[in-house]
């Protein structure tokens, strides 16, 4: 491992945001050209199947191309697989417990989170 | 033609090595060159290409290292880094350009870089030399790469290779 102190020094002025978007960029990018790799499809082929020019394709796979959700979805369709997955997190529900006062997740209660008990909640705290 | 020199390792990980050419009677490489000249530009938009080139090395560096596809090519193996940043763009302001060689997935050589307000680097005498510079330095790694019966794609060979000869 070797680092570059003038180097490191730039990468701390850059914005967060800045590092998030050329990485998300990155990642999109690489992920195209793997999956193209992957169904031996050439830019050529992959171009006319979305409607592009070749010359737009080989920018895309740069990662200097900021996707809107219409062409990744475009681009899903025709390749197959996904581009991009959102994490799903299991909803958490929450309930107000009267006798204790304060709130727990649904799993360990056995009563249904409804209306009587989010009433219940609401009237407690605005009395 | 050139001043000597060497290629001098700046930045190293798993993912990749980066080398950058080191010119007798300097006192930085030709990337440290680039990062002083152009890391305080006053231009909100070339701030914005010098950041994206910067996060780009990082990521490339941390992530994913030198893979094909992120590099523009501007002819004859030498490829500058595209910026990962779209925006758009005011006339006259130009883009700002950094010239590399990619050996491979795990090396990459750094060269200068500037300002690019042409349509081509070659109506640019001071990017022109920094192309040059960089093509007569592929073409010197090529030579002995060949002539130790290898390829770009062996690392070790290539690596010893790079840190030994004069360029």
């Amino acid at each position: 491992m070797k680092t570059n102190p003038l180097f490191d020094k730039c990468v701390a002025n850059v914005a967060p945001e800045v590092m998030e978007e050329v990485s998300l960029n990155v990642d999109i990018a690489n992920r195209i050209y793997d999956l193209l790799k992957k169904r031996k499809m050439t830019q050529r082929e992959f171009a006319a199947l979305m409607g592009k020019r070749e010359s737009e394709i080989s920018r895309w796979l740069t990662g200097s191309h900021g996707f809107t959700t219409t062409t990744l979805a475009k681009i899903a369709a025709v390749l197959g697989e996904p581009v991009v997955e959102v994490k799903k997190v299991p909803e958490v529900k929450y309930v107000f417990i009267p006798a204790r006062g304060f709130m727990t997740p649904s799993e360990s209660y056995d009563g249904a989170f409804n209306n009587q008990s989010r009433n219940y909640f609401s009237m407690t705290y605005l009395n | 033609m050139y001043c000597m020199g060497k290629l001098e390792l700046v930045i190293e990980s798993d993912n990749v090595s980066i080398y950058s050419p080191k010119f007798d009677g300097e006192t930085q490489t030709e990337f440290e060159k680039f990062m002083s000249d152009n890391g305080s530009l006053p231009h909100p938009q070339l701030k914005k290409d010098f950041d994206a080139i910067i996060a780009l090395i990082k990521k490339m560096v941390n992530d994913c290292g030198a893979r094909e596809n992120l590099f523009r090519l501007e002819g004859k193996n030498i490829k500058a880094i595209p910026l990962c940043i779209e925006q758009r763009r005011r006339r006259g302001v130009g883009t700002l350009r950094l010239y590399c060689i990619r050996i491979s997935e795990r090396i990459l050589v750094i060269g200068n870089g500037g300002i690019k307000k042409v349509r081509k680097y070659e109506d640019d005498p001071v990017l022109l030399d920094i192309v040059d510079k960089l093509r007569s330095i592929e073409h010197q790694i090529y030579i002995e790469t060949r002539r130790a019966h290898s390829d770009y794609e062996d690392y070790q060979k290539v690596k010893t290779i790079i840190e030994t000869i004069t360029i």
